[in-house]
């Protein structure tokens, strides 16, 4: 160490910047109080030690000379001596003796001991780190049913009555279709008929007899056109149905009859576009478009002109695009890929959905391509629901499951719910509540809170809100179709059950 | 003190109907007392009065019940459970006023129609019912039908008088087939007091106001403006199909109207399946007052004497509006026993307190608006659906429904009502 660093020190402690060390025996008084303190706090070395924990301290029935309430009866020696010694509250009996001379000497006091030891040192002592997690944390924070009013409720207290129930139907009813007015509903069932309903009453206005089971039922989205797209098995039919405006109905006649025919007609195999014979066309038939084989399901593009077939057992042409007002129809694939469920037009742009048993394709109508393909985790799908912006897509299957496709976010989906106990009917959205459903055959409807933000980065959010119940489960079927009021938010459900109930 | 207190309670028994007075001095009442027991009490009280007068006299008296209120509000439980779920002193004297019990509903008459019941309009001599098939009839008090209307072609919605004299009666019917013979589904219509306009309210989310002045000359090709519909009108009795124009078409509300009234001669209140009840101005045309509910209305009423509206709406409850409050809580409130949609909905002529109400839930019940919690009587009588509900005149309920009946229940029982209080109003009915 040179000079100069000694004199730097030197200089340092001279100007106090270096206090020397203070003695520490100058600090601590003379006499003190040493268990002043607490044992842990003066050897905070040994603060993992835990303590051997204290044996009990006899009390009065060691003694010697009890009280005669402690001594045990006849009964109780039995009842101790019959007991397996590992189940006895205590290990000996209390007994009385006159004095302390007579009390003999304790024969199992080596014993005891020599556990006592055992148990110090056999068993480790350690504290247990108890992390205190309530179970209700770890679940993510829903918003409370309450908050996510309005839904359709079928009421608590009042069962079966505060929902309307539209009755007539003589067999299963298998679809539903709603006026986008909400004035009207249309069904049709495996009893051969399409009945018409007013909302507000539960009146059938009105009975078509369509000579077999109608499985698909479709309103026209237009509201200017008064027009339904009946599917009566190898048929589909377009009825104007004559409710409401009158004028309306003559307008929609005279557009399907100022069809000029053109050359070309006819071209597409597997169709037959033709009008409705005399008899039926008074019942309201329009036009009648025969398929091959037998059809599974109808549904109109936005606009209300075109609409789509689906021929589940038509091979390569299962795919039908039919425009009313050309009576034209076209097949839009070339090659089937899969057993098509369902199709299902975008509500905005030029998008077709078209679902197989396991996955969602999304072609392009305009440019002809395939712009995208939705891998459902599901077995086999059997209905689809498009959200009314036409981002977000809901899957209802077979073996349970409603998948949520957002299709921003990614080809999978987004979450799936398994809260129905067997398979799936229909799955459907409402048009502008943040409400969307599901039917299974358990008889349930379950409506669920599916919240859309507009905020790119914000997941969407699902809080399933209400379980309908009402359906009675008939032959494996229960709730076969279920569409929501255009405007209220009211739902309305078809049950194997042949009832039509309303919930709000 | 306490147990002082839970044994007795003064209370002085007052009424406004004087045949019934008794003595103004405060009476000790046990407080375990129902409305029962304070009943033998007044009777015994009117029979020592009247014991003077004639003994038949009281006997005939005795036979009378009453109803008890504290407050304006009916006693329902016992006195002491009364007092303290309404917070009423018991030290000092509590005033008990007590009115005739109000008569049972007794199912008088029963009219079979063809089909579903949709709407009831009742006059002095006759009774006018609209109906499914497409037909409205009028019938006599006595249940026998009188004429058939069969001039519509689809199910009618409503009817109405427009005036009635000694042997001309002039209505309007309207119906799905969109006429009156009338507009596209024309689910309503009322008649101003004057009875020189009406209102329409339809599907189509708009108001319409018509003349109803019998002018044969208005004949000519409507277009309504705007949508270019055509919309025809015609005067049932006439039998001469005359087209007129609405006078005025009122649009605001966004979704169909179910219901349209009028308050007085310019103002109109209608209630649609937007959730709302909108008060119109016809001198401005514009909407004066919008009330917002939270469920579709099926119907409304408004009473000039309490000036209030009540609502039927798709969930179970009765609501009592006031059009006169401008701020925040216009639900005045709530009527809450029925089990299903509340179809129809009428106050009572004479009463300022007492309403109807019909529901899906089959039942039609009268309400007190002194008593909340519990309708005075139900009306079970029907099978199915009650779709109409009318008390025009204060000796009658009528009721229509879906089991295709027109009920008709004597709500007169032989009380003051049909004796003093009938006189009056017919006399205010005439000037």
């Amino acid at each position: 160490m040179g000079t100069q660093r000694v004199m730097k020190i030197v200089r340092a402690i001279r100007n106090g910047w270096i206090k020397p060390k203070k003695d520490e025996k100058a600090d601590k008084p003379r006499y003190y109080l040493i268990w002043d303190k607490e044992d842990d706090q003066t050897k905070p070395r040994h603060n993992m030690h835990i303590p051997a924990p204290k044996m009990k301290l006899p009390g009065h029935e060691e003694s010697y000379n009890p009280p005669p309430e402690y001594l045990p009866t006849e009964e109780e020696i039995a009842a101790w001596e019959a007991m397996d010694p590992d189940d006895r509250s205590q290990n000996f009996l209390p007994k009385k003796y006159s004095s302390l001379r007579l009390v003999p000497a304790y024969n199992k006091f080596i014993q005891e001991r020599f556990e006592r030891c055992l148990d110090l040192y056999l068993c480790p002592r350690q504290r247990k780190m108890r992390v205190k997690v309530n179970p209700e944390d770890l679940l993510p924070k829903l918003p409370r049913p309450k908050d996510l009013q309005p839904f359709p409720v079928n009421g608590i207290y009042c069962k079966n009555k505060l929902f309307m129930v539209y009755k007539g139907h003589t067999g299963a009813v298998r679809c539903l279709a709603v006026d986008p007015l909400g004035q009207w509903i249309a069904s049709g069932g495996d009893d051969k008929v399409v009945k018409f309903w007013e909302v507000c009453t539960g009146r059938c206005i009105k009975t078509l007899q369509c000579g077999g089971a109608v499985h698909s039922i479709a309103w026209n989205p237009n509201p200017s056109l008064t027009l339904l797209a009946i599917v009566v098995e190898h048929k589909a039919v377009i009825v104007n149905h004559s409710l409401g405006d009158k004028l309306l109905c003559a307008a929609t006649d005279e557009l399907i009859e100022s069809y000029t025919p053109q050359g070309e007609a006819g071209k597409e195999s597997g169709v037959q576009w033709s009008v409705a014979n005399e008899e039926d066309y008074k019942n309201g038939e329009r036009l009648v478009i025969k398929h091959n084989k037998v059809i599974s399901q109808i549904t109109w593009h936005g606009k209300g002109d075109y609409f789509a077939s689906v021929v589940p057992q038509g091979g390569n042409k299962s795919v039908f695009i039919h425009q009313m007002t050309k009576r034209r129809s076209q097949c839009p694939f070339k090659k089937a890929k899969g057993l098509i469920q369902r199709v299902l037009f975008h509500p905005t742009r030029p998008f077709l959905f078209v679902a197989t048993q396991r996955f969602i394709r999304v072609y392009n109508l305009t440019k002809q391509e395939l712009t995208k393909k939705l891998v459902s985790n599901a077995k086999w799908i059997s209905s689809m629901a498009v959200h009314p912006k036409g981002d977000n897509l809901i899957v209802g299957s077979y073996d349970r499951r409603l998948c949520w496709f957002d299709m921003d976010l990614s080809t999978k989906p987004y979450r799936t719910l398994r809260s129905h106990k067997k398979a799936l009917r229909q799955v459907t959205f409402h048009r502008h509540y943040p409400l969307f459903a599901s039917a299974s055959d358990d008889g349930t409807v379950i409506v669920c809170h599916g919240r859309i933000f507009n905020d790119l980065m914000q997941n969407p959010l699902i809080v399933p809100v209400k379980v309908l119940k009402g359906h009675k489960v008939q032959g494996e079927l229960g709730v076969l179709d279920c569409q929501f009021h255009p405007s209220q938010p009211w739902i309305f459900t078809a049950g194997a059950d042949h009832l039509i109930r309303l919930y709000t | 003190m306490a147990d002082e207190e839970s044994g007795y309670v003064q209370a002085r028994f007052t009424t406004k109907q004087k045949r019934y007075a008794v003595p103004e001095t405060p009476f000790s009442v046990p407080v375990k007392v129902g409305s029962q027991e304070l009943n033998e009490l007044i009777s015994s009280l009117l029979s020592s009065n009247e014991s003077e007068v004639s003994e038949s006299e009281a006997e005939n008296e005795r036979k009378f019940q009453f109803d008890f209120l504290i407050d304006g509000i009916y006693l329902q439980e016992t006195l002491d459970k009364h007092l303290r779920l309404y917070n009423i002193s018991t030290e000092s004297v509590v005033e008990i006023e007590y009115v005739e019990k109000h008569p049972t509903p007794r199912p008088d008459n029963c009219l079979l129609h063809d089909d579903w019941v949709s709407s009831i309009a009742v006059c002095k001599k006759c009774i006018l019912s609209g109906s499914y098939d497409g037909n409205a009839y009028m019938w006599d008090f006595n249940g026998t039908c009188v004429l058939t209307f069969d001039e519509h072609t689809a199910p009618v919605k409503s009817v109405c008088w427009i005036n009635v004299d000694d042997d001309v009666g002039v209505f309007i019917s309207s119906s799905q087939d969109q006429s009156i013979r009338l507009t596209e589904s024309v689910d309503t219509v009322a008649v101003d007091s004057s009875k020189t306009k009406f209102c329409s309210g339809s599907w189509d989310k708009t108001l319409k106001i018509w003349s109803a002045v019998a002018d044969p000359s208005a004949s000519d090709e409507a277009e309504d403006d705007g949508k270019a519909k055509k919309k025809q009108k015609t005067l049932s009795n006439k039998r001469k199909a005359t087209t007129r124009t609405p006078l005025m078409t009122l649009s605001g509300h966004v979704e169909a109207v179910s219901s349209v009234l009028w308050i007085d001669q310019s103002t109109v209140c209608s209630a649609g399946w937007d959730h709302t009840i909108r008060i119109w101005d016809l001198s401005a045309g514009v909407n004066k007052q919008t009330l917002n509910g939270s469920k579709v209305f099926c119907d409304i009423s408004y009473s000039p004497l309490s000036r209030l509206v009540v609502s039927g709406s798709t969930d179970r409850h009765v609501r009592l509006w006031d059009p006169r409050t401008t701020d925040g809580a216009v639900v005045k409130n709530t009527l809450t026993s029925h089990q299903g949609w509340v179809s129809s909905v009428a106050w009572s002529p004479s009463s300022e307190f007492e309403l109807i109400s019909g529901s899906y839930d089959m039942t039609v019940k009268l309400w007190d608006t002194r008593s909340l919690n519990a309708p005075l009587f139900t009306m079970t009588e029907h099978q199915d659906k009650v779709m109409s509900v009318n008390w025009t005149l204060q000796t009658s309920i009528l009721s229509g429904g879906a089991d295709n009946q027109l009920i008709i229940y004597d709500i007169s029982g032989g009380g003051w009502r049909t004796r003093d209080s009938d006189m009056e109003y017919q006399s205010a009915d005439t000037t």
